[in-house]
């Protein structure tokens, strides 16, 4: 059972097995996790919205038909859950909590490094919801812009236009820095 | 390829060739090889997306302990009696993709525009005889009585409306 496919996970779970859905939720909760911490900046609004998602999942199963890769599937409810949902605590971006500083680095490069990441962490905070979610989906779970666009539940032109807009913002934010290199 | 359309493919592709559409490539890697204005917004492409690969690496919070953190509650939150699956008689048949979507605010616009539509085919179909359509028919020579002698004009030669 451990080794089974998402697919045959979903069709165990359809018939009511509860250790292929605790199999699946711990498969796919970190990422979950990760991916709408990401959109939506805060944790408490992200372990809502999977715990929302994974019972959905649960619920849901008899109905599931293999049209897409279940993954797929699975992240466009997160994504969608996301989206519409009206946040109830600010946005906060990422590198609110600091990470000592490994002491084997030049202090001035380790504080070159956090001062860019902040001004990366704030342009990704400064993008629009659906403009984040697709740079999220291409660069942390590194899905082609076909399948970015069915979790989005959009068009491929549809997601090269977020795409576009959201490189255009964060290289304009960066500037100064990405002239550097 | 010119500059200005390189420039946009980075921005809808990224700088990893790899993922661009193969026809677009060989022209990409040719512009490239042969004009610095190009070399340097490749560079520049690349420094951009290794800076975003590397921030999103980090993980969804500063620290693994509140990543596990984050998992544990999520796990006790759903580690109660979970609820009924939903297997009516009609799940055969309805579409998956339906699963995703919250309809809880959309059917106050979807049943307005169900009932306007509703109104529309009954006005359309009827044949509403209605005093003040009466009088209007009288004054214009016409015969008919339904509402359509008011939406259409007569037939300037037959005297008749579509």
């Amino acid at each position: 059972m451990v080794e089974a496919s998402d697919e045959d996970l979903m069709v165990a779970i359809a018939r009511g097995e509860q250790p292929a859905f605790q199999i699946l939720m711990r498969r796919y909760l970190p990422r979950a996790l990760g991916l709408a911490r990401r959109i939506l900046g805060n944790d408490a609004d992200a372990e809502e919205v999977v715990q929302e998602a994974l019972l959905r999942l649960w619920v849901h199963a008899p109905r599931w038909r293999p049209a897409a890769a279940f993954r797929t599937w699975f992240y466009r409810v997160v994504v969608n859950l996301c989206l519409n949902r009206k946040r109830r605590a600010p946005f906060a971006a990422l590198d609110d909590v600091e990470e000592p500083i490994d002491p084997g680095t030049d202090a001035s490069v380790e504080f070159e490094t956090r001062q860019t990441e902040g001004m990366l962490a704030a342009a990704i905070a400064g993008l629009p919801e659906r403009q984040r979610a697709a740079i999220i989906l291409t660069y942390h779970e590194g899905l082609p812009n076909a399948e970015t666009a069915t979790v989005l539940g959009t068009s491929v032109s549809g997601v090269e236009t977020l795409l576009v807009r959201a490189r255009r913002s964060l290289r304009k934010a960066l500037g100064p820095v990405l002239e550097i290199k | 390829m010119r500059i200005a359309r390189f420039r946009r493919l980075l921005d809808t592709y990224g700088s990893d060739l790899s993922r661009w559409p193969p026809l677009l490539v060989q022209a990409a890697r040719r512009l490239v090889s042969t004009d610095p204005a190009a070399a340097r917004e490749l560079a520049i492409a690349r420094h951009l997306d290794a800076l975003i690969v590397g921030y999103m690496q980090r993980g969804p919070t500063g620290t693994a302990q509140a990543r596990d953190a984050m998992a544990r509650r999520t796990l006790a939150a759903l580690g109660g009696p979970l609820p009924p699956q939903q297997r009516h008689w009609m799940s055969g048949w309805l579409p998956a993709v339906l699963l995703e979507f919250d309809f809880a605010p959309a059917w106050p616009r979807v049943a307005a525009l169900a009932g306007i539509a509703g109104l529309g085919f009954m006005v359309g179909l009827s044949d509403l005889n209605l005093p003040g359509v009466r009088g209007m028919a009288a004054s214009s020579g016409g015969t008919d009585s339904d509402l359509s002698m008011i939406v259409f004009d007569q037939d300037p030669l037959s005297g008749l409306r579509p």
